[in-house]
C-alpha cells in the first residue's frame, strides 16, 4: 500500500523513480566500502590534492622566508642581526639589530599578558565554577565578540581612547604613541582566547573531583584554585601560550598605537616598534625588491615565524604531555 | 509539656569558628573579583563600541548629501536619492522581503488545496519586486561611478543621464552593467523562487533584520557609502573600499570554500589514519597559528611576483583564501563528523559508491555546518588588514576595480590609512568606516548563527 505523506508524492513512487534514475549507477557492491568508479577515483585524486595544498602552503611560507633571509645574510653578517640592539633600517647609516624589535614585541606581549591573564583566568573560573548556565550563555558570546573585532578597530580604540587616559594619568609628557596603550588593547584582544580555552579545560575536569573537595568542607574558591585549576593546568598553560603567540603575531593595533620607534628600553610609556609593525612600515613604503630593506623584511618575518611556531608547538606539547587523565 | 527547641542546635551549627568565617569571606571576595574581571572586559568592549559610535555615527546620519554633492560637482547622474526614488524603494523593499513569507500562507489560507502551480505563480509575484529592488540598489551604487566617468569623458554631469554615459562608455563597463543589471536580478529571482518553494516553516527573523537595516539605511545619508576617498575629510567616502571588500570576499570565498571543503572531505572520508593524514592535520592546526602578516609576505612573493597578478584584487583574494583555509577545513571537518556512521553504512549497504555516499548522503547533511564555518571564516577575512598591506594594496583608490586584475583597496586598509593620519577629522571618518565594517561583521555573524540553528539536525 502506498503511504502518503502530507507534502509529497507517494513514497513508493519516489522509490521507483529513484531506482529508475539510478539503475545504471547501482551495481552489485563488493564487501566493504570504497568501491570506486573511474570518476570516483578522479574525485579522490582531486580531493587528495586539496588536502596536500595545506602542506604546500607551509612549504611555501618556509621557502619564501628562507630564500630572502639567505639573500639578506649574504649582505649583512649574522652578528649584526642577532648581536646588536640598534635598529635603523630606513636611515642612511643602517643598523639591523633585531633585538630592538624582538624586545618591542616582547614588551607589548608582556603588557598584554599582564592584562589578559588575570582577566581571562578569572573570567574562566567564574564561567566554569560560579556562573549559572543561563548567565554563561549570555556572557560567553559577548566575550567572543571581543575576539571577532578586527584588530584595526582595536588600534583605533587604543589611539583615541586608551592613550588619552594614559596621558591623563602619567602626565602630558607621555607620547600619544606608547607601548602601554598598545599592550592594553592587545591584552583585551587575547582575553577571549584565555577565557574560552581555559574554561573548556576546567569544565573537562570531572565532577567527582569537585564533589570530593566540597565533601571535605572546601569553599568554592578553594575548590576552584586548589582542585580544578591544578587539574586543568595543562589546558590553562596551553591557552596562555597560544594567547601569547597571538599577541606576538598581532599587527595592526601595535602598528597604529605602538609608534614606530625601535628601541631597547624598559619604559612602557615610550613608543616602541614590534617586528610586525616594522614589516608593515617597510611594506607601506615602495621598497624596491632588490634593496636591503626588502630583504630584511623577510629576515624579521622569519624570526617572527620561528618564534610563533615554537610557541604553538610548545602549547600543543604542554597540553598533551601534562594532561591529567581521569577515568 | 515543654516544646523541644529546634533553633538551639542549628544556632550552634551556624556559629562557625572565625577561621571558617574568614575562609568563607575570602571565597566571596574571590567571586566578586571574578565577576569584576568579566565586568572589566565587558566595560572595555562597551567603551570601544561607545567611542566608535560617538565619533562616527554622526557622519552616517546627518545630512551630508549637500557636502557630498558639492564635492562631486553638484550633479548625480541616475540618482535615486530624490524623494520619489526613495519613496519607491521604501515600499519595494518590505514587499520584496515579506512576500516570500506571507504570500504562501495567504494563498494557503484563502484557497487551501491549490495545486503547486499556484504556489509557483505566487513565487513569481514574490520575487519580482526583490529583483527590481536589487537592480535599483545597483544603479544607485553605480551612480557615483557614472559621475566620475562623466567627469572623465568630459560630459556635463548636470545634464547627463545614464544613457548618455552609456553611449560614451565602452567595453567592460557596458558588459558589467549588463551582467550585474540582468544576471543579479535573475539570481535574486531564482533564489527567491527556490526559497519560497522550499520553506516549510517560514521564519520572520531574517526579514525583520533586513527591514530594520533598511530603516537605518533610509535615515542614513548614503553619500558616505557612495563617494570616493578624498584628501578633504568632509568629502571622503568609502565607496571604493566597500566595493573592493565585496569583490575580494566573493573571490576569496570562491577560492577558499571548495579547497577547504575538499581537504576536509579527504581527511574525514578518504584518508586512512596514517602518518600522512596526521602530518596534514598537525600542519593545518599550525597554519592557523601563523601570524597573518606572514601570509601577506607569502602572497607578495607567490601571487604578486612569481605568478604576476600584480597588486590586484586577485592576489589579495588568493592570499586571504590561504589565510582562512585552516578555519574552513577545521569547521568543515567538524560538520562532517556530526554525520552519523549509520548514514554512510546504510548507503553503502544499498550499493552506493564512495563518492555517491559522500555526494548524496554525507554532504547534504553537513552542508549547513560547512556554510556556517565559511561565513565565520569570511568574517575573519573581512577584518584582516596586515596581509593586504604586505602584498601592497593601495590606500587611496578613487575608481572602481573593473576586473580582478585591477588595483584595489578594502575597508580595513582604508580605516588604517585614516587612523594613521594625524588630523582628527580623518579619525572621525575612520570611526564611521569602522561602524560600517562592524555592521557588516555583525550581519555575517548573525547569518551564521541563524544558519547554524536552522540547519542543525539532532540525531
Amino acid at each position: 500500500m502506498a503511504t502518503h505523506t502530507p507534502d509529497g508524492p507517494p513514497q513508493d513512487t519516489v522509490r521507483s523513480l529513484l531506482a529508475e534514475l539510478w539503475r545504471d549507477r547501482l551495481q552489485p557492491s563488493r564487501p566493504g566500502s570504497g568501491r570506486e568508479t573511474p570518476t570516483g577515483r578522479l574525485i579522490h585524486g582531486a580531493l587528495f590534492l586539496t588536502a596536500t595544498l595545506s602542506a604546500f602552503v607551509t612549504l611555501g611560507i618556509v621557502l619564501v622566508l628562507i630564500f630572502e633571509t639567505v639573500e639578506f645574510f649574504r649582505e649583512v653578517p649574522f652578528i649584526d642581526f642577532f648581536g646588536s640592539t640598534e635598529w635603523s633600517a630606513l636611515f642612511a647609516e643602517k643598523q639591523f639589530g633585531v633585538w630592538a624589535l624582538v624586545w618591542g614585541t616582547g614588551m607589548i606581549a608582556l603588557i598584554g599578558l599582564a592584562v589578559a591573564i588575570p582577566l581571562g583566568l578569572m573570567a574562566a573560573i567564574f564561567l566554569s565554577e560560579y556562573s549559572p548556565p543561563r548567565l554563561r550563555a549570555i556572557v560567553k558570546p559577548i566575550l567572543e565578540i571581543l575576539a571577532g573585532v578586527p584588530t584595526v578597530v582595536f588600534g583605533y580604540f587604543a589611539l583615541v581612547s586608551v592613550s588619552p587616559v594614559i596621558r591623563d594619568i602619567f602626565g602630558e609628557d607621555v607620547g600619544i604613541y606608547n607601548a602601554l596603550s598598545a599592550g592594553i588593547v592587545v591584552g583585551l584582544m587575547i582575553v577571549p582566547i584565555i577565557a574560552s580555552l581555559s574554561e573548556d579545560a576546567m569544565r573537562a575536569v570531572p565532577r567527582s573531583l569537585r564533589e570530593g573537595a566540597y565533601a571535605l568542607g572546601s569553599t568554592r574558591m578553594e575548590v576552584s584554585l586548589r582542585v580544578v585549576l591544578p587539574a586543568a593546568f595543562s589546558g590553562v598553560v596551553a591557552s596562555i601560550i597560544l594567547a601569547a603567540s597571538r599577541a606576538v603575531g598581532e599587527t595592526m593595533a601595535v602598528t597604529i598605537a605602538g609608534g614606530g620607534n625601535p628601541q631597547f628600553g624598559v619604559n612602557p610609556l615610550e613608543a616602541v616598534q614590534t617586528m610586525t609593525a616594522m614589516i608593515v612600515q617597510l611594506s607601506l613604503g615602495d621598497t624596491p625588491t632588490t634593496s636591503i630593506e626588502f630583504k630584511v623584511l623577510f629576515a624579521v618575518a622569519m624570526t617572527l615565524f620561528v618564534l610563533t611556531l615554537a610557541m604553538n608547538i610548545v602549547a600543543q606539547w604542554v597540553s598533551q604531555r601534562f594532561r591529567e587523565e581521569y577515568e | 509539656m515543654t516544646r523541644v527547641s529546634v533553633a538551639a542546635p542549628s544556632a550552634q551549627l551556624t556559629a562557625f569558628s572565625p577561621r571558617v568565617r574568614i575562609r568563607r569571606g575570602v571565597s566571596i571576595a574571590f567571586m566578586v573579583a571574578a565577576l569584576l574581571a568579566i565586568a572589566v572586559s565587558m566595560i572595555m568592549l562597551g567603551a570601544l563600541i561607545v567611542e566608535i559610535a560617538v565619533d562616527g555615527a554622526a557622519r552616517l546620519f546627518t545630512d551630508g548629501s549637500a557636502v557630498g554633492r558639492e564635492a562631486r560637482g553638484g550633479a548625480i547622474i541616475a540618482d535615486l536619492s530624490t524623494p520619489d526614488g526613495m519613496r519607491w524603494m521604501t515600499w519595494a523593499l518590505p514587499v520584496a522581503i515579506l512576500l516570500p513569507f506571507i504570500g504562501p500562507r495567504l494563498v494557503n489560507a484563502l484557497a487551501p488545496g491549490l495545486p503547486r502551480i499556484a504556489e509557483r505563480v505566487m513565487g513569481v509575484i514574490v520575487v519580482a519586486p526583490a529583483a527590481i529592488f536589487v537592480h535599483i540598489l545597483y544603479v544607485r551604487f553605480e551612480s557615483a561611478y557614472y559621475v566620475e566617468y562623466a567627469k572623465a569623458v568630459g560630459l556635463d554631469g548636470a545634464s547627463g543621464n545614464i544613457f548618455q554615459v552609456l553611449a560614451e562608455a565602452s567595453g567592460f563597463q557596458i558588459v558589467r552593467l549588463l551582467v550585474v543589471g540582468i544576471l543579479v536580478p535573475l539570481a535574486v529571482f531564482a533564489a527567491g523562487w527556490f526559497w519560497a518553494q522550499r520553506m516549510r516553516r517560514p521564519s520572520l527573523i531574517i526579514p525583520t533584520i533586513v527591514i530594520a537595516g533598511w530603516v537605518v539605511y533610509l535615515f542614513m545619508d548614503p553619500w558616505f557609502l557612495s563617494s570616493f576617498p578624498s584628501r578633504q575629510p568632509p568629502e571622503a567616502g568609502i565607496f571604493s573600499a566597500v566595493t573592493g571588500t565585496l569583490y575580494m570576499m566573493v573571490i576569496t570565498a570562491a577560492v577558499a570554500f571548495p579547497l577547504g571543503v575538499g581537504a576536509a572531505i579527504y581527511l574525514e572520508e578518504y584518508a586512512r589514519r596514517n602518518w600522512f593524514s596526521r602530518m596534514i592535520q598537525v600542519n593545518i592546526s599550525n597554519l592557523a597559528g601563523v601570524p597573518s602578516i606572514i601570509y601577506g609576505l607569502l602572497g607578495l612573493q607567490v601571487f604578486v611576483r612569481v605568478l604576476e597578478f600584480e597588486r590586484s584584487v586577485l592576489a589579495g583574494a588568493c592570499t586571504m583564501a590561504l589565510l582562512v583555509m585552516p578555519i574552513i577545513i577545521v569547521s568543515a571537518q567538524e560538520a562532517l563528523r556530526t554525520v552519523p556512521p549509520s548514514m554512510r553504512e546504510a548507503a553503502y549497504a544499498v550499493g552506493a559508491t564512495r563518492w555517491q555516499v559522500i555526494r548524496f548522503h554525507v554532504l547534504p547533511y553537513a552542508f549547513g555546518g560547512m556554510l556556517t564555518g565559511n561565513i565565520l571564516a569570511m568574517s575573519r577575512a573581512i577584518g584582516e588588514t596586515a596581509p593586504l598591506i604586505a602584498i601592497g594594496a593601495l590606500t587611496f583608490i578613487a575608481f572602481l576595480a573593473d576586473s580582478p586584475t585591477d588595483d584595489f583597496t578594502v575597508l580595513p586598509i582604508q580605516i588604517f590609512n585614516w587612523v594613521a593620519r594625524p588630523q582628527a577629522g580623518f579619525h572621525e571618518i575612520a570611526a564611521s568606516a569602522i561602524i560600517v565594517l562592524m555592521v557588516i561583521l555583525l550581519l555575517m555573524n548573525a547569518a551564521a548563527i541563524i544558519m547554524r540553528q536552522r540547519t542543525r539536525t539532532d540525531w
